[in-house]
């Protein structure tokens, strides 16, 4: 069942199909033993790599797609549909990219952008920490400055691709004799992880996007040259939530793709099954299910195409239609997943059928770039400034 | 007031108590305005006033008051005619 493309050009309904052809054929058949195992194969990460999907935000002077952010998110959308671990290396690789591209020196995107297009240099987003989750302002990692650079010290936790990253984008508390709490600029750096001082360790057991190579990550006396730091130090939280807006929008349209492959499932699995004489799909309260699902993809779709084109124009505005489609989606995603799961019965509950593993991803898109409680809290903020302009 | 300087208070208006903030306020750290809409302020500088920002520019001098912007604005309108 395919997306009625009402929304986009012929260009871009022919890259989603190109999308879609390769999460399917490629992807997709992998997504539940990845899940079972924790653990996302080389195999993979080189198929996307490969593809060049890694590089759909960079422009194509340094060798990456160029993609606008629809056909980006069309490309999250398929890979959600196929497998949200994968869509979660596309969503912190770009972020790491998006910083690149927005804020770096052009010594930094000669640097860094022709390898992390063509993902022989993976990225990933380092800003949680064991005691600072929402409240990004009391990250505990401090960055204090030094000859020729900055020494870097502290943990991150739950950094998605954090197990296999080449590139980490870490945000860090510079650290002087004058800071406090209170007054503590936050810096924007990027970091090879083959720098001395640095280790990793896998986090396993998560409910959901289970192959997404989840780390704590270690950084003791780590020493970053000067010329690593992105923007200047100060500039490190505008950084930071330019980074999240991107992680924000792919998150969005994975949710959309969750929600497709759910509604894609259960119209399948209606149609087959057979109770009281019927097939499921006859059954009125089943059709309500899938008409509301059906409804449900499209509305958050809508708004994350909104989104997507908002930021390609640049509209300033565009930070609460990201802000707004990410909230949406994740919870529509989790619904069309309970639903899914519902209408499988006990399949549903068993790892022989997809939608299982799509309602455990589902749950963590409320969680991940910005719980659903702390978009509210920021959407809300907003209103006022959407009625005055 | 001059026409930035009235453009940018709509903006901060919708985040913001403007009647309360001075011309030469520290709109960041007086906790008038979370850091994290900078971006948000940076996107409307670009598009309402045609500039676009480098990476020399990002300067948080440029950006922390009501008067510093509007200078950065001028500078910035006059570097790129
Ligand atoms: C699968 C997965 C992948 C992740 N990947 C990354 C990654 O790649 N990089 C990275 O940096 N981080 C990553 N994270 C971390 C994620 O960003 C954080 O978990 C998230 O920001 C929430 O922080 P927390 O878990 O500390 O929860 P807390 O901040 O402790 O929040 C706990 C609960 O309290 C609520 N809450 C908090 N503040 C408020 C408030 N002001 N008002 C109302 N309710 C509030 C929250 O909404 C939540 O329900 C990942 C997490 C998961 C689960």
């Amino acid at each position: 069942m395919k997306p009625v493309p009402l929304f986009w050009d012929a260009e871009t309904e022919s890259k989603r199909l190109q999308f879609r052809q390769f999460a399917q054929e490629h992807i997709a058949p992998h997504a539940q033993e990845a899940d079972r195992q924790e653990h996302m194969p080389h195999d993979i990460i080189a198929q996307v790599a490969s593809q060049g999907l890694l590089g759909s935000l960079v422009t194509s002077e340094y060798g990456g797609r160029n993609d606008d952010y629809l056909q980006f998110g069309l490309l999250n959308e398929e890979l959600g549909a196929a497998c949200s671990s994968v869509r979660t290396l596309l969503t912190v690789h770009s972020m790491t990219v998006q910083a690149v591209m927005q804020w770096g020196t052009a010594e930094q995107k000669k640097k860094y952008l022709p390898g992390l297009a063509q993902g022989r240099t993976l990225g990933a987003f380092a800003l949680t920490e064991p005691q600072a989750g929402s409240d990004a302002r009391g990250i505990a990692t401090s960055a204090v400055q030094t000859e020729g650079g900055w020494i870097l010290n502290g943990v991150k936790r739950w950094i998605s691709f954090g197990q296999c990253a080449d590139l980490l984008l870490v945000m860090a508390a510079v650290e002087t004799k004058q800071s406090t709490p209170a007054n503590r600029q936050a810096i924007a750096l990027l970091f090879p992880t083959n720098t001395p001082g640095f280790s990793r360790q896998p986090i396993k057991g998560l409910l959901g996007t289970r192959a997404s190579m989840l780390a704590e990550l270690h950084f003791n006396d780590c020493f970053v040259p000067a010329e690593n730091v992105l923007s200047r130090p100060g500039f490190g939280l505008a950084v930071c939530s330019s980074a999240l807006e991107i992680g924000r929008l792919s998150v969005a349209w994975g949710g959309v793709g969750i929600a497709q492959a759910c509604l894609e499932a259960s119209a399948a699995y209606a149609a087959k099954r057979r109770q009281f004489d019927r097939a499921l799909a006859e059954h009125q309260l089943i059709q309500a299910k899938i008409t509301d699902m059906m409804v449900a993809v499209q509305t958050a779709r809508l708004l994350c195409v909104q989104a997507s084109r908002a930021r390609q124009a640049g509209h300033p505005h565009s930070v609460l239609d990201v802000l707004m489609a990410k909230y949406h989606a994740a919870k529509m995603a989790q619904q069309a997943a309970q639903q899914a799961v519902q209408i499988h019965g006990a399949n549903g509950c068993s790892d022989e059928y997809p939608v299982s593993r799509l309602y455990r991803d589902a749950k963590t898109l409320e969680i991940i770039e910005g719980t659903s409680e702390v978009l509210q809290g920021l959407i809300a903020k907003q209103v006022r400034m959407v009625l005055n302009n | 007031m001059s026409k930035i300087n009235e453009a940018v208070r709509g903006f901060l208006a919708g985040l913001c108590d403007v009647d309360s903030l001075s011309d030469d306020d520290d709109i960041f750290a007086g906790g008038f305005v979370n850091s994290l809409y900078l971006v948000q302020m940076l996107n409307f500088i670009q598009s309402e006033f045609s500039i676009e920002l480098d990476e020399d520019d990002y300067d948080m001098a440029n950006f922390r008051s009501l008067n510093a912007i509007e200078t950065f604005i001028n500078e910035k309108q006059k570097d790129q005619q």
